[in-house]
């Protein structure tokens, strides 16, 4: 076991464990702190012991914490009172891995990556404001004007930004990127001015992951984006603030489920369910794929003047949108046979 | 999106207003206010339903393919526009209007299609319905209810049959049909009335 306690400004804690059954510990006080915890037991990708645990504790103010873990590992991660302008960069590999960062101040950013596993769970809650500024992510893929979501590529860097051709990331927001089966990423936010970004899978057949982003408590001007590559996936976004807020959930394939609820009205929902090759939502994908089948699409909108777009390209889809405000708009597209589209207005 | 049922609705209105002009039927002024909802589906088999009753409401609805139905109920207190189009065989259509004022252009094409569609508006209100259908075995069924009713109805093909009953002040209709083996035409209205029909044979032929 390995621990460090720092209560002053301007510290910085590295602790490295190459080995199974670790645990470290590190606690920070103070501002502009920095520590970083490695229990990686070799390489990324490779089959390693489990069991190493990493709890982290910054208090202060600008302050970041880079975990990175190979095999069963667990980290959690806590940068609440008094922050702010903090960092969390958490990357784990291999199967069963569980992360959970709680942060409190404002601008604040968080990211876990969660590569070549299964049965991976994140969880990321800020509580904090942001500051808007959601970009630039070279190398995402842009959404609209506003959105984008973040994609580490196969086999890259564990770690966000690591290295070339990985994800660079925003200022502030909170990004989970998960590739494999059985995964979870949730994200939870409070505060305008926010940013959250679920993505699973990358054309490696990953499937029967959920996505889930809750926006809520005076949320507006947020955006939220998922991506999903793979079957039986579900997608979840609740933005119950007072709006204006922004989404987009992407599925790439067969039985997908994509829940989108907004309150407060004015805003604007997007999800795709199949790569149609148009481009008019901000699609990924120049060039359209393979039909996609037996998704299952709701859109609860309760505001009014909100807007939905919804496009489904295969059979025996269902596309449900509920818009019980005055003044909303919504567009459905669907192809291929036996589908189903309501709009109730 | 590129919607294609733009050359159905070209076809309604277009065959409909030789007639009407002719007749000297109203103008419609349509304002686009409150909800708008749009579904287009291309394939066999597939459904869609608009159901708005939220003040004024504005949907339109494509579908492209055969064997689809379309379901659409607008109940707000203002103003209703439904914007229907339907191409390929064995396509049914219902419609319920029942706001303050309420408006539809229907065009279908194909064969065995079905059109059932009811208006009705609230006092001082009026319903406008116009309605195109180009193929053999076509029907359609139109009930308005409310004052200044207008209908403009327009068949081509063989085995066409229209259905129309208009209650209330002011009642306009024309009505034409092109083809052979046309059933028994069923018009029924009641106040101020006007009607105008033309029944042909095909030009192009036929039994």
């Amino acid at each position: 076991m390995a621990g460090a306690a720092f209560a002053g400004n301007d510290n910085s804690a590295t602790i490295s464990q190459i080995d199974s059954y670790n645990s470290a510990s590190v606690t920070q006080g103070g501002s502009d702190n920095q520590a970083t915890v490695v229990q990686s037991q070799g390489a990324f990708g490779a089959q390693r012991n489990p069991s190493n645990i990493s709890n982290s504790d910054q208090e202060g103010e600008n302050g970041s914490l880079s975990v990175i873990q190979v095999g069963n590992n667990s980290s959690s991660i806590s940068q609440l009172d008094g922050s702010s302008n903090e960092i969390a960069l958490v990357g784990q590999s291999n199967n069963f891995n569980s992360s959970t960062i709680s942060q409190a101040g404002s601008s604040e950013f968080a990211v876990v990556n969660q590569e070549e596993g299964t049965g991976n769970s994140a969880s990321i809650v800020q509580h904090g404001t942001g500051d808007g500024a959601n970009g630039p992510q070279s190398g995402a893929v842009r959404a609209g004007p506003d959105l984008w979501r973040n994609e580490n590529v196969p086999s890259d860097s564990v770690l966000a930004g690591a290295i070339t051709g990985s994800t660079d990331y925003g200022p502030v927001g909170a990004i989970v990127d998960q590739q494999g089966f059985n995964n979870s990423g949730a994200i939870n936010q409070r505060g305008l001015d926010n940013f959250a970004d679920v993505s699973q899978g990358n054309q490696d057949g990953s499937a029967n992951n959920i996505a889930s982003i809750s926006q809520s408590s005076s949320v507006m001007f947020s955006d939220a984006v998922t991506y999903q590559d793979g079957q039986n996936n579900i997608a979840s976004i609740n933005q119950s603030g007072s709006g204006p807020d922004y989404s987009i959930a992407w599925q790439i394939g067969n039985s997908n489920q994509a829940y989108t609820t907004q309150s407060h009205g004015s805003n604007s929902s997007v999800i795709e369910q199949g790569a149609s090759g148009l481009g008019t939502y901000g699609n990924a994908v120049p060039t359209p794929g393979t039909p996609v089948t037996s998704d299952y699409a709701s859109v609860d909108q309760s505001g009014g003047g909100d807007s939905s777009h919804l496009q489904q390209t295969g059979s025996e889809d269902t596309g449900l949108v509920t818009q019980s405000g005055a003044n909303s708009t919504s567009t459905i597209t669907q192809g291929g046979s036996f589908n189903t589209a309501v709009v109730h207005q | 999106m590129t919607l294609t049922l733009a050359p159905l609705i070209a076809f309604a209105v277009l065959a409909v207003a030789s007639v009407a002009c002719a007749a000297g039927a109203p103008q419609v002024a349509i304002d686009q206010i409150g909800s708008l909802a749009v579904i287009q589906q291309n394939g066999t088999g597939n459904h869609a339903s608009i159901d708005q009753s939220n003040g004024s409401g504005d949907a339109t609805l494509d579908q492209n393919g055969a064997g689809n139905s379309a379901d659409v109920t607008q109940s707000g207190s203002g103003f209703g526009h439904a914007t229907i189009g339907q191409d390929g065989a064995a396509n049914v259509a219902n419609l319920v209007q029942s706001g303050g004022s309420n408006t539809l252009v229907l065009g279908q094409s194909g064969t065995g299609n079905q059109a059932s569609l009811q208006q009705t508006s609230a006092p001082g209100g009026g319903n406008v319905a116009l309605i195109g259908q180009a193929g053999a075995g076509n029907s359609a069924s139109l009930a308005q209810t409310g004052d200044d009713n207008t209908a403009l109805q327009t068949q081509i093909g063989d085995g066409d049959a229209q259905s129309l009953v208009q209650n209330g002040d002011n009642n306009f209709a024309a009505y034409s049909q092109i083809g052979n083996n046309l059933p028994d035409l069923a018009i029924r209205q009641s106040g101020g009335m006007s009607i105008t029909i033309i029944q042909t044979g095909s030009p192009f032929g036929g039994h």
